[in-house]
């Protein structure tokens, strides 16, 4: 399934990218006293983009894990971005040299926490309709870059509020039946997520760019969940005339 | 150059941009405990015969005391009188039900002496294979008694282990029948031989009086236990196949759990009222086993001969402590899914009691109406 969507992309797509990242992650379930788990992840992802007379089509996906500690307790994360996709048109007058268009972005926020909450799984599932921007400033050979994203609506879903204690919720595919199960609209009140990156590139047609990205991620009523990631980017592109 | 700086400045908070831990308890604020209509009569320390500025210093540390970040109450009551009560993390605990886990077991040992008065169990010696009919598919088991389950003797090879014994199994409902599947476990040690404390032997125990008294075991003790403790909040979960859990499974409060130590510590009464055989309390706290996990052992109850108390233990730190000679109770909880040292556990408890027990005025007269006689122990090393 994977293989069609990739060569679609390489068609589709003139510039492709891919990266290796690694975030420094902090997450707040509210299932877990309050505590804050903070630790490293590791993400592989690629990129696909299009420029068209004044428009810009990008696609992505991210996949990554990592191992997070609160006290001493582990915690395993997978994150999961399918979709990352993003049409943004270019800006005249006040607005000149800003892009600006809908995006939508599919992720998956997958944890154990094995010493605090065994033999249950927590989940933050989230289709983000939202608002992305991309600004280029070339600082004499350099050049930045600058993105963001801004959710307005956001599908979720979330594990129960309440699981009862004695029996696991834990069992082969019970991630694969519950991880879309009950999406349920969310506006800012209820969910949010955003995404600043500013990306750092020596040359403007170099292959290699370095990238910083803020994410933050909030689900705000029981169970209420708090992520925020601070990541180091390294994007690899493919043709010479790629833009970072 | 302006830009520059703006970026570097929204670059520098970004960086140090993070989450804040909560406060994983709440301020000490009081301890008196309120008076709820719940058959609890309220006291307070200087009537009981505590010293009330030293266990106003304890409940501040207890909330203060950052490395005890899991507990969510502690409870002291004396001469049968609630004097001491407060919730680290939120007050709805009073009435909110939580697990006790395996304080389980020492509700199904006063259950145990129950099912004996209502002849359910004709005698703890009887082979298990009498009251429980599955045993005769399963012949290696005859050899069990009813007093083996009580003394986790059964000889099963059954392991608690949360991520490959049988509780595992258990917890992820995999077994259609929990009694088959207990029983279908091979020996390990002829019954009776051998300790091993498991979830195993307490719930054939369920099984068996649910069999016998052709009701849930948690619908049975209701009628015979619970309603007659004035038991205000308990659920008692059932496996998938309908049996009451026996060796985990109930859910209650604070409050009411020490209804059952309360009983144990009155022989057998509540509020005057006899509810169990003292003589079965008698035998169930006394020592008929001599090391499990470093305590003494009764019929499901756990003993510590050095303090001479009795203790309801459930995991994650659920805890009842009972010392008889000072007619005092303690009764802690915490949170009910951590694992491993992450639990609050017993040696972590233990420090907690001793200095609630050292807050007992010498002189002062225990309340208690009825409080079991035991002969003195060797401090435990």
């Amino acid at each position: 399934m994977l293989s069609p969507l990739l060569l679609l992309c390489n068609i589709t797509f003139a510039q492709k990218t891919s990266s290796l990242s690694m975030g420094s992650r902090q997450v707040k379930e509210s299932a877990n006293y309050g505590l804050v788990y903070t630790g490293p992840m590791l993400y592989y992802g690629l990129a696909w983009e299009r420029n068209v007379q004044g428009k810009q089509l990008n696609y992505g996906f991210d996949l990554g894990t990592g191992v997070l500690f609160s006290r001493g307790a582990p915690a395993l994360n997978f994150s999961i971005k399918p979709i990352d996709l993003a049409l943004r048109y270019e800006g005249s007058g006040i607005l000149s040299g800003l892009w600006i268009g809908p995006a939508l972005r599919g992720t998956y926020e997958y944890a154990l926490y094995p010493e605090m909450q065994a033999g249950f799984d927590y989940w933050f599932t989230r289709l983000s309709l939202g608002i992305s921007t991309l600004y280029d400033q070339d600082l004499s050979s350099e050049r930045l870059r600058c993105k963001g994203f801004i959710s307005l609506l956001d599908m979720v879903s979330r594990q129960p509020a309440e699981r009862g204690p004695h029996f696991y919720d834990l069992g082969p595919g019970h991630a694969l039946k519950h991880l879309n199960s009950g999406l349920t609209p969310g506006f800012w009140s209820r969910s949010f997520s955003a995404e600043f990156q500013l990306a750092w590139r020596r040359r403007p047609d170099s292959r290699c760019t370095l990238a910083y990205a803020l994410s933050y991620a909030g689900y705000y009523e029981e169970p209420r969940y708090a992520l925020l990631q601070h990541t180091l980017r390294l994007m690899f592109n493919k043709h010479d005339d790629a833009k970072p | 150059m302006m830009r520059s700086l703006s970026i570097l400045l929204l670059g520098t908070l970004l960086l140090f941009s993070c989450l804040r831990e909560e406060e994983l308890k709440q301020p000490f604020v009081s301890y008196l405990p309120p008076e709820m209509d719940d058959g609890w009569s309220i006291s307070s320390p200087g009537q009981e015969g505590m010293n009330a500025e030293a266990l106003r210093k304890i409940y501040q540390d207890f909330h203060e005391d950052e490395g005890l970040w899991q507990v969510r109450s502690l409870l002291v009551f004396r001469g049968g009188k609630l004097l001491a009560e407060s919730y680290t993390k939120d007050a709805r605990d009073r009435t909110t039900p939580r697990a006790i886990w395996s304080a389980t077991k020492q509700v199904m040992g006063l259950l145990t002496g129950l099912a004996l008065e209502s002849q359910l169990i004709q005698d703890v010696k009887d082979p298990v294979s009498d009251y429980l009919p599955e045993v005769k598919d399963f012949p290696d088991k005859n050899g069990i008694r009813v007093e083996h389950l009580l003394t986790m003797r059964s000889g099963i090879a059954y392991s608690n282990d949360g991520l490959s014994g049988q509780t595992d199994d258990i917890l992820r409902k995999l077994p259609d029948d929990i009694t088959r599947f207990i029983l279908g476990l091979p020996l390990a040690a002829t019954p009776g031989e051998k300790v091993n404390y498991s979830d195993g032997d307490p719930q054939l125990l369920s099984s068996l009086i649910q069999q016998q008294c052709g009701k849930p075991t948690s619908a049975w003790a209701w009628e015979v236990l619970f309603d007659k403790l004035q038991v205000q909040h308990l659920e008692w979960d059932h496996y998938k196949d309908g049996t009451t859990l026996g060796g985990f499974g109930i859910l209650t409060t604070p409050r009411d759990l020490a209804r059952f130590g309360q009983c144990v510590l009155d022989s057998g009464r509540w509020k005057g009222q006899r509810v169990v055989d003292p003589q079965w309390i008698n035998r169930m706290t006394t020592m008929k086993v001599p090391d499990v996990y470093g305590y003494e052992f009764g019929y499901l109850w756990w003993l510590d001969p050095s303090r001479n108390m009795l203790i309801m233990s459930g995991h994650g730190g659920q805890y009842v402590f009972l010392l008889p000679d000072m007619a005092l109770m303690i009764v802690m909880t915490a949170e009910v899914n951590t694992q491993g040292d992450f639990q609050f556990k017993r040696e972590k408890a233990l420090p907690w009691v001793d200095r609630i027990s050292a807050a007992v005025d010498d002189d002062a007269t225990i309340t208690s109406p009825a409080i079991p006689q035991r002969p003195a122990s060797p401090p435990r090393r």
